[in-house]
């Protein structure tokens, strides 16, 4: 409630709302846009476009009731159109960065304390064989908390599509579980 | 309430680890269901045992994927970033506001523009798009390469081989324009009131945001426009009028003989080489001419695809030599006439290509370090 109140002010052309937005949901962008690519300057410049057009646009924005997903989908636009622009530059004969390569590393699980070196590169192996939108809608469920609904509206896909991902990236785990 | 709370306890027992990680409430669920187990104490018959494991599992899988390191950035970076963010709005609304002099300082900004123009007037290219837009920049991309690049604007434009490009390093809401030389493929930002120009050694081509392919070799004998999206308007060089504005629609092509002349601009980028231009086309009408073409066949290059459509092997010639950074003469010119049509999609090598052309008429080819001789194969006696 208190976000849809600080957005309604943005809307409003309150800068200072703008820039309170922007705080809020600046890990939790920023984390994602880590996971499409390594590089951060694109990870920078997209957030940096996406909210100026952001500002630029407030006026045709209404109607938005998830602002955290709509906000993680603007990026993901942003950072796949810089990411796609730069692949362009990429001689033909090195084949382009793979788009939505969400990667994962031990940095990842370090936290996790009972996963032992081993498991914790099964996983990893794993997680990073799966296709491109099954690690992202796994990386949008578990990681980040994201309902099925969210990750349809960011994704672009249906619902179904997104369970079935995450089913298929669940069963590829099996071999994870005790 | 709860999923968990709803489902019939046989449905339950059902699920294996991966449907119940896909409950929405799947960590409640595990939780509640683990605890039910518990309490139920030494039950232990089969079915539940495998419950059990099956909540285990997801469980364990739960943990591991929900208890990864979560990134916190200081508040220092967050401002510090927001802050970038709030100078570029701020620099935008400035930028903006320009447009609000004071009359005075206006016209104080007028003369200033007319001493620079006619400084700039000594190279007349400059001239056309110096003033107000900024310094001038200049993509020069040689034979044998091909380049991209983003406007100010947000306009996309591809660079082929032998190419050059003059852009201005930043636009201010006036019409833009950027001079040609050799090809260039367009994606044009639609800005509103503002008109984008290109313009190349004869003709000038104006858009409103669309995408066009242009194609205006100074030593070749046409300059062609292809419209991919949307809509252009061609116009003669100013001081010349050979044929009126010309509306250009989607897939539609135009094609515009200029006249020869023997001593042409010398300003050259790269020498095309000199034997295919030596034998000029007889044609000394200046003529236009409009058609439907399939716009892939000519835009193609930017997505390094070599295709020949219907097209002599004089034609071909010149395109392998910008194509591949290298000399192509044809000898015998009884050959030059032959036309072909191929695709090439994998970056195929210059002898790959000319080994398919070799295939379908019988050639001589010998290739030279940078230098492709192409000659009829001598009849066997």
């Amino acid at each position: 409630m208190e976000q849809q109140i600080l957005w309604n002010r943005f809307l409003k052309g309150d800068k200072e709302a703008l820039e309170l937005i922007f705080r809020t949901y600046f890990d939790e962008l920023y984390s994602f846009g880590l996971k499409m690519t390594h590089n951060t300057e694109t990870v920078e410049d997209s957030l940096q476009d996406m909210f100026f057009k952001l500002w630029k646009n407030r006026n045709n924005l209404n109607g938005i009731s998830n602002i955290k997903g709509y906000l993680v989908k603007a990026l993901r636009h942003h950072i796949y159109d810089n990411l796609n622009w730069r692949n362009r530059f990429v001689n033909c004969e090195t084949p382009p960065e793979n788009l939505f390569d969400i990667e994962f590393s031990h940095e990842d699980f370090l936290i996790t304390e009972q996963l032992n070196q081993e498991t914790r590169e099964k996983l990893i192996h794993i997680l990073n064989k799966l296709t491109n939108s099954q690690r992202e809608a796994i990386y949008l469920r578990f990681f980040r908390g994201y309902d099925f609904k969210d990750i349809s509206d960011i994704m672009e896909i249906s619902v179904q599509s997104v369970r079935n991902a995450i089913h298929r990236g669940l069963l590829a785990m099996r071999e994870m579980t005790p | 309430m709860t999923i968990s709370g709803i489902m019939k306890k046989r449905d339950k027992a059902s699920l294996t680890y991966d449907k119940i990680l896909l409950l929405p409430d799947y960590m409640n669920f595990i939780q509640n269901e683990q605890s039910g187990i518990d309490a139920c104490g030494n039950n232990k018959d089969e079915n539940t045992d495998s419950w059990r494991h099956e909540l285990e599992k997801a469980a364990f899988l739960s943990q591991i994927l929900t208890s990864h390191k979560k990134i916190k950035y200081s508040d220092d970076i967050k401002k510090q970033h927001a802050g970038r963010l709030l100078a570029r709005i701020k620099a935008d609304k400035k930028s903006k506001q320009n447009n609000n002099l004071p009359l005075l300082l206006r016209i104080a900004a007028g003369v200033l523009i007319l001493v620079a123009l006619s400084v700039a007037l000594f190279r007349r290219e400059i001239f056309m798009i110096a003033g107000r837009q900024g310094p001038n920049m200049e993509l020069i991309v040689p034979s044998g390469e091909k380049s991209q690049l983003i406007l100010a604007d947000g306009t996309k434009v591809w660079v082929n081989s032998e190419s050059r490009l003059v852009y201005p390093a930043g636009f201010d809401g006036q019409d833009r324009k950027v001079i040609l030389e050799g090809e260039a493929y367009f994606d044009v930002s639609k800005v509103k009131n503002s008109k984008f120009t290109v313009y190349t050694q004869d003709v000038k081509v104006e858009v409103l945001g669309t995408k066009f392919n242009v194609k205006s070799y100074p030593k070749d004998h046409t300059i062609e426009t292809t419209v991919v999206e949307g809509m252009v308007r061609i116009e003669d060089d100013e001081d010349k009028v050979r044929f009126s504005p010309v509306l250009l629609k989607t897939d539609e092509r135009m094609i515009f003989r200029k006249e020869y002349t023997e001593h042409q601009d010398s300003e050259k980028i790269n020498e095309v080489p000199e034997k295919i231009t030596e034998k000029d086309v007889p044609v000394k009408v200046k003529e236009i001419l409009i058609s439907q073409v399939n716009t892939e066949n000519v835009t193609c290059w930017k997505d390094h695809l070599l295709i020949f459509d219907n097209e002599t092997l004089e034609e071909i010639a010149i395109k392998m030599s910008r194509w591949y950074k290298v000399d192509v003469k044809i000898v015998d010119d009884d050959l030059k006439a032959h036309r072909y049509t191929g695709k090439f999609v994998n970056n195929e090598t210059l002898d790959q290509v000319l080994e398919a052309i070799n295939l379908t008429t019988a050639i001589q080819y010998s290739v030279n370090q940078n230098s492709v001789q192409i000659r009829s194969e001598k009849k066997k006696l």
